[in-house]
């Protein structure tokens, strides 16, 4: 009796009890189903702890929980994968990265491709052998596959320093660049092969000069005619950020503009982005989607805050709005949460994906694909996951999905970093984000690296400012600098 | 590990040392609540364990010399014990303070100024025979490191848990809380635990009368060797040591309580409201908006108050859970009626401390208002560099001790009038000099003060609506803050602990706190949110 009068008197021991006894019937009983892709570290976290991240994305014992609309959202995306011909599940991006590795023997056109990774560094030669063997391994299951995708990235890794130094000398050496021909560049390179040419005068992908598609290469016109867009001959440019080539030989420089250039554009991105809606000065002029911890994985479904220039803010589905609103151009930032997936080639098919999507979903939008922002120099040196060196890698990965046509990649790094690629100290407080008096270094940038390839990239209706110098504006084939 | 507030804590470390603790024979408690101190400071700093060792080993040894029965006179061993107890103390704590300032890679070793404190009035309290039994090795070196205190405090008195008598062991401040404010339940609990107690010393008194009656000596002896377990439990009995660790299933419960609420305070308000302070920083202190600004200062003072009250909560409530008093470190400041008072009910551990080791020493009030201004001047500038050794403790703790002298002297007779100016002080005053002590850069400083109050025109605000963006996502935070300082709702949580809703409110809160953690901090690669 006495017992039983103690325990009475202990209530919350017994709720708590009690509780703890259901949550971990749940994470037991759930073990091997729902809750099968929650790893635990015994040492770190308690065993129910599954439930509570089940609980975080909306996966109970009892089953997933979704709501309709998210249902439909995924139906929708899934639809438009398939439309822009990119693997629509995220199992499948395991898959699709085994096929375009194992791509370049089953292709006669990639001979020249193969022989320069086994030619190339003895690290990447390893991976490409390893590769070749993965493919013939008929019974290759997706295990595997990422294990294949776990060594490519342990080689990257091992090319930390070397990365690190190639980005920060602005000008690519062609045959630095050459060397770091990854799996990942491999297969953009591959994909981008297989694209019809636009041009007689296309030029090769492996003959394309490195740093193509990058504002940091030297600003060397390769005199291809067949654009009314291209510079003029003899053209001299004053800085090394003079254009950026198309593989058909498209030539474009990046223009000075104004923020009249903004008003047909939509800027998606991370909390970076939401910075840059708040304090770069320009929320007023354009449009943006964005809210932090967004990523490329999660980018199209994502409940995100979309800003107008009157100022409404909604929260719209970055998928919703592509939908249902036309831009002219598309900037892209993310991939800085994504850092926590250590996994460069599936971030680079999930960005590629849904660059596809974007691609698939605004036609006549020029996409930015703005590299990720590098992290100061005191967090990269403490910070196994936020460090320079990942930031480089994928940079380079996003970066060969530039087609130069209407798909750029833009680089502010060289404005807002050191020598070493190290975000200035004096811009950020927390080492990853800018100061909110550092978002005007971003939009500066932009003002000055915008392409222009016709007057129907410019749809504002007054006049681009005439205080601003933008050579090619009114007759692009006349101007140079 | 090391943090009480983590899931390694809560769900690894203090399920097994509980259980491995109340397996324990009472008398070998402290014993085992050293060991597994010890454990809990090595998984956080296998370095400084040996500094703190080092130190245990040193304080017990000049408590050795200092320590004499009462009523004794004090011999030549008591003072140089206490010099050099004392000085071995401050020159650990002032050489390690100054390293960690000149050098970058030399971190402040784990809860030093707490344990050193400890340690300095360990020292303090033999002196002034506040310890009447001499303390055992394996007592005084529980003392020091216990785990729930070694990192963060509360800086217990030792006589408080160790060395009194166990019916006197509730702190003062304890005794007063409960004689206040104490329900009918606790007072029911006490009388049954007591009785409790008297009944075992009786059954004990009649056990030994009975054998001292039936049987010899020599058979006693003998029968001891066969039933051991039996009569050491008897002898035990006999002789309840004061430093005997006995825990009854209700302290459990009533830690668990304190635990509980902490663990709320620190995940669910402190931590959340956290993050508008660290957006503050990221935005840079030259771009807020005033509004900004002040609503930054009220989220840091209220994530401060909640971090550190949480903290103290959970402390206490594991101590509790182990057989200790519970340690009163947070007596609802912002109820306070002036600058003084707050300090007396804000870390109350540290601001006790101050006034038993230094202020009455140097003569308190007693010698006249100048003396009396320069010992709260020493007081103040003592706790500023306490908390950190940077120009902005320093500063921040002479204007407390300027405040604390113009409320003493200057200003008495309109507080006692009118509430109102030592309201205006806590709420206005406060929160500003908890900016000064939050940012250790002068420079930054500076420019965040002319940001509240822009009349310097440093800084431009970037972004005028930034304020309203953030009321509107952290207001329910600073409402249920400012409502549990303003209101006595904790210990109204603890006085109606048996209440179904409260127990119900603990459970969810609990919870809710777990998957907060599970959720935010568990696994490095799902914690991104930028």
């Amino acid at each position: 009796m006495k017992f039983f009068r103690t325990v009475f008197r202990m209530p919350l021991t017994i709720m708590l009890g009690i509780t703890f006894c259901l949550i971990a019937g749940a994470a037991l009983y759930g073990r091997a189903t729902v809750y099968a892709e929650y790893e635990t570290a015994p040492l770190e976290e308690p065993y129910i702890s599954s439930v509570f991240k089940g609980v975080r994305d909306g996966i109970y014992p009892w089953g997933e929980k979704k709501d309709a609309h998210e249902d439909e959202l995924q139906a929708l995306l899934s639809q438009v994968q398939q439309q822009a011909g990119v693997a629509p599940a995220a199992g499948g991006i395991a898959d699709a990265t085994a096929n375009k590795i194992a791509g370049p023997d089953a292709d006669p056109n990639a001979g020249s491709i193969a022989g320069e990774s086994s030619e190339a560094e003895n690290k990447d030669a390893d991976t490409a052998s390893e590769t070749t063997e993965k493919k013939e391994d008929a019974a290759e299951e997706s295990k595997e596959e990422i294990t294949s995708a776990e060594d490519a990235e342990k080689t990257s890794e091992e090319k930390k320093e070397e990365g690190e130094g190639e980005d920060a000398a602005k000008a690519g050496e062609p045959s630095e660049e050459k060397e770091e021909s990854s799996e990942t560049e491999e297969a953009a390179k591959e994909e981008e092969e297989n694209k019809e040419p636009e041009n007689p005068n296309y030029i090769r992908a492996d003959s394309m000069p490195e740093g193509v598609n990058s504002p940091v290469m030297e600003a060397v016109d390769y005199g291809v005619a067949g654009s009314r867009y291209l510079s003029p001959a003899d053209t001299v440019y004053n800085t090394d950020e003079g254009g950026v080539f198309a593989q058909n030989g498209d030539y474009y420089t990046f223009r000075d503009v104004n923020d009249v250039y903004f008003s047909d554009a939509l800027f998606i991105g991370d909390s970076r982005t939401v910075g840059l809606m708040e304090f770069g000065g320009m929320k007023e002029s354009t449009y943006f989607i964005a809210k932090e911890s967004t990523n490329v994985y999660n980018l199209f479904t994502k409940p995100l805050i979309f800003s107008e220039p009157d100022g409404t803010r909604t929260s719209r589905t970055l998928l919703d709005l592509l939908v249902s609103k036309q831009f002219r151009k598309i900037y892209l930032s993310v991939g800085v949460n994504e850092l926590g997936i250590p996994d460069t080639i599936k971030f680079y098919e999930s960005y590629k994906a849904a660059v596809a999507v974007i691609r698939q979903l605004q036609p006549d939008a020029i996409i930015y694909i703005q590299g990720i922002m590098h992290v100061s120099e005191s967090k990269s040196k403490s910070d196994k996951v936020f460090n320079n060196t990942v930031v480089v890698q994928r940079n380079k990965a996003i970066a060969t999905l530039a087609n130069g046509h209407d798909i750029f990649y833009i680089d502010m790094n060289p404005d807002v970093c050191d020598e070493n690629g190290n975000l200035l100290p004096e811009l950020t407080s927390d080492g990853i984000h800018l100061k909110a008096s550092g978002y005007e270094k971003w939009h500066e940038f932009l003002l000055h690296h915008a392409i222009y390839r016709s007057p129907d990239d410019y749809l504002g209706t007054g006049p681009i400012d005439e205080g601003v110098k933008i050579p090619g504006v009114t007759v692009p084939a006349e101007e140079g600098e | 590990m090391i943090v009480l507030s983590g899931l390694p804590f809560l769900f690894r470390f203090l399920p097994v040392f509980l259980v491995i603790y109340y397996i324990c024979p009472v008398r070998y408690r402290n014993a085992a609540l050293f060991l597994g101190s010890v454990f809990f400071y090595a998984t956080g700093e296998p370095l400084f364990l040996l500094l703190l060792l080092g130190a245990v080993v040193v304080n017990y040894l000049t408590g050795r010399l200092i320590w004499r029965k009462p009523g004794s006179p004090k011999l030549g061993n008591t003072y140089a014990g206490l010099i050099l107890g004392v000085a071995v103390d401050v020159l650990i704590l002032a050489a390690c303070k100054v390293l960690a300032l000149r050098s970058d890679s030399f971190a402040l070793p784990l809860g030093l100024s707490f344990y050193i404190f400890k340690m300095i009035s360990y020292q303090a309290d033999l002196f002034l025979g506040k310890i009447p039994e001499r303390p055992e090795f394996i007592d005084t070196a529980a003392y020091f490191t216990m785990f729930p205190q070694v990192t963060q405090g509360p800086i217990m008195r030792y006589g408080d848990a160790f060395g009194a008598d166990p019916a006197k062991r509730e702190p003062e401040e304890v005794k007063k809380e409960e004689t206040k404010e104490s329900s009918p339940l606790e007072k029911e609990d006490k009388k049954e635990e007591a009785a409790e107690v008297s009944a075992h010393a009786l059954r004990a008194q009649l056990r030994r009368m009975k054998e001292k009656t039936s049987a010899e000596a020599g058979a006693e002896n003998n029968r001891e060797k066969h039933n051991g377990a039996a009569s050491s439990q008897r002898s035990r009995r006999e002789t309840i040591r004061k430093t005997d660790r006995r825990v009854s299933p209700l302290d459990f419960e009533r830690g668990l309580v304190l635990l509980a609420t902490g663990l709320a305070f620190k995940v669910l308000i402190a931590d959340r409201i956290g993050i508008l302070w660290h957006e503050i920083g990221t935005i840079g202190y030259e771009s807020i908006s005033t509004p900004l600004a002040w609503l930054g200062a009220y989220a840091y003072s209220l994530q401060l108050y909640f971090d550190f009250f949480g903290y103290s909560l959970i402390a206490g409530g594991v101590g509790v859970m182990l057989g200790f008093p519970m340690v009163v470190n947070f007596n609802d400041p912002y109820r306070a009626k002036g600058i003084a008072d707050f300090y007396r009910r804000w870390h109350v551990t540290l601001g006790a401390w101050f006034r038993d080791y230094v202020y009455i020493p140097l003569g308190g009030s007693r010698k006249g208002p100048a003396i009396t201004v320069i010992n709260l001047l020493i007081v103040w500038l003592l706790t500023g560099l306490w908390h950190g050794g940077t120009l902005n403790f320093v500063i921040w703790g002479l204007v407390l001790g300027l405040f604390i002298i113009s409320e003493r002297f200057l200003v008495k007779g309109v507080m006692e009038k009118s509430p109102v100016l030592g309201r205006i002080h806590v709420w206005l005053v406060i929160p500003l000099t908890w900016v000064v002590f939050a940012i250790s850069d002068l420079e930054q400083l500076k420019v965040y003060f002319c940001r509240l109050f822009p009349f310097f025109g440093v800084g431009s605000t970037l972004n005028p609506g930034d304020f309203l963006k953030y009321l509107q996502i952290y207001w329910p935070f600073f409402l249920v803050g400012i409502l549990l300082s303003v209101t006595g709702t904790v210990k109204f949580l603890l006085m109606h602990r048996r209440n179904v809703l409260v127990t119900l409110l603990l459970t969810a809160a609990f919870w809710a706190s777990i998957y907060m953690l599970v959720t935010t901090q568990g696994n490095a690669f799902m914690y991104f949110s930028f």
